[in-house]
């Protein structure tokens, strides 16, 4: 795990409180004003650090996790969060300043919680005989409610499958499968990869459609009704799609995406959730909603 | 010959008083021509790029020039480090220790440092504003500093030149 990039923006009095290796097998820092410190371990358990948190150290961690650059992330920060490098993602809870019925910006923000990311190599490796049959790729959406793997297993597979040379297209809207730096991922998502970051996903999905010419194509947390249009845009022209979406059954997301699932495009569900720890198996379904797999019980 | 050659030297080292008076206005001036540059192509790197500070900045020191463009370099990196509480505080370590190697004016660094107060706060329209009024006050020091250079440029120089002239002959 990369931590590095969580450690740099915690401010002094914890950094000298804590050890870097500290955070290893950290899932999530929650900082609330008045309030300790609250470090969510992967197995769930939590653990309170002493002392309160001032609303200075909110100011001082803000300020660090956007590189004293607050400005560059105004559009993140209408949407109540940002990621960091390394794609770690913060979210803010404040007060909202309104504009013509839209969110311009947070203000007096009291509450950050620091999701730290994941790469786990070779997690993928399980499931691709259940996505690839000859030199076929099997629509596939991870399903799972937040915070239980879809983004790590996502990315595994993304690196899997470039690994076995199938040119992948990423559209990373928000930086959170393989943030650029200097324009090279900063996790390892394969040789045939293409990287489109800080693109909406509807957009970016037809952009590298027309631009990179990939096998499949890869995005994180599908929802928008753009989103849906931009699936169907990507099936048109025959190339293969693998996405993610929040759900915690095949039964929740039949609702959500409602003309993608009535006409079966996607060919096999991938189901997660953290009852035994992040990245839980729980089944892999066919296009039917039928078990190909189950998790261990 | 000794009286010769310190008329010479009494001579030369007027001249280069005032040629150096002179000069030190030009290079002012080129370097208040540089950070507006600077200050330019970082307008540019927030509005049209939303880049970061550190990013936009490190561009802007391999764009600009000279001390003012190492300035900007210095102050990229400081920034990545994040070991500062704010961006005013990098900002103004690295002027205040730099300046010495600059032909800024007090005057021009206290715009520079009043600058930095701003620097990565609130949004992009704060950002503009704020390189907008410190440009404004570059560009006002350039004309005047232009005026001052043509017309006191050749004076600094006579003067200087007779100066050491009226030594000489004082001296003989």
């Amino acid at each position: 795990m990369k931590a590095e990039e969580v450690w740099r923006i915690l401010p002094r009095r914890i950094r000298e409180n804590l050890k870097e290796s500290d955070l290893v097998g950290i899932q999530e820092i929650r900082l609330r004003c008045g309030q300790p410190v609250m470090l969510k371990e992967e197995n769930r358990r939590m653990r309170l650090l002493e002392g309160q948190f001032s609303a200075a150290e909110i100011r001082e961690t803000v300020s660090l996790l956007s590189g004293y650059s607050l400005y560059a992330f105004e559009e993140e920060l209408k949407q109540g969060y940002l990621t960091l490098e390394g794609g770690h993602r913060v979210g803010f809870c404040g007060k909202a300043v309104m504009e013509d019925g839209k969110i311009r910006t947070l203000k007096q923000i009291n509450a950050l919680n620091i999701r730290i990311a994941k790469e786990q190599r070779g997690w993928g490796e399980a499931f691709l005989p259940y996505l690839l049959e000859g030199n076929r790729f099997y629509h596939t959406l991870i399903v799972s409610p937040p915070g239980c793997g879809k983004t790590t297993l996502l990315r595994d597979l993304i690196r899997c499958l470039s690994e076995k040379k199938w040119t992948v297209g990423v559209v990373d809207e928000r930086g959170e499968i393989a943030p650029l730096r200097d324009g090279i991922p900063q996790m390892d998502v394969g040789p045939c990869t293409d990287v489109l970051e800080g693109c909406p996903k509807a957009k970016g999905m037809v952009m590298l459609l027309r631009s990179m010419g990939p096998d499949i194509i890869a995005a994180d947390e599908l929802g928008t009704q753009g989103d849906i249009a931009a699936v169907y845009e990507v099936l048109h022209c025959g190339v293969g799609l693998m996405a993610t979406v929040h759900g915690h059954s095949f039964s929740d997301i039949e609702r959500r995406l409602q003309p993608l699932m009535q006409e079966r495009i996607f060919e096999r569900y991938i189901l997660l959730s953290g009852k035994k720890g992040v990245g839980t198996l729980e089944a892999v379904l066919d296009r039917n909603g039928e078990i190909i797999s189950k998790g261990a019980d | 010959m000794m009286r010769i050659l310190g008329s010479i030297l009494i001579l030369g080292s007027s001249l280069w008083f005032g040629i150096s008076f002179a000069l030190k206005e030009k290079y002012r001036l080129e370097e208040l021509e540089e950070l507006e540059r600077g200050l330019l192509y970082l307008q540019g790197q927030i509005q049209y790029l939303s880049a970061p500070l550190a990013e936009a900045l490190e561009s802007v020191g391999w764009k600009a020039e000279g001390q003012v463009g190492r300035i900007f370099q210095q102050t990229a990196v400081k920034i990545a480090e994040r070991q500062a509480e704010t961006a005013e505080q990098v900002w103004q370590e690295v002027w205040q220790n730099e300046a010495v190697h600059t032909f800024f004016t007090g005057e021009d660094l206290d715009a520079v440092l009043v600058f930095g107060r701003s620097l990565g706060y609130l949004d992009k329209a704060q950002q503009e504003n704020s390189i907008r009024l410190l440009l404004r006050y570059i560009d006002g020091a350039l004309t005047r500093g232009r005026k001052r250079l043509e017309k006191n440029g050749r004076l600094y120089c006579g003067v200087s030149g007779l100066s050491g002239l009226l030594i000489v002959v004082t001296l003989l």
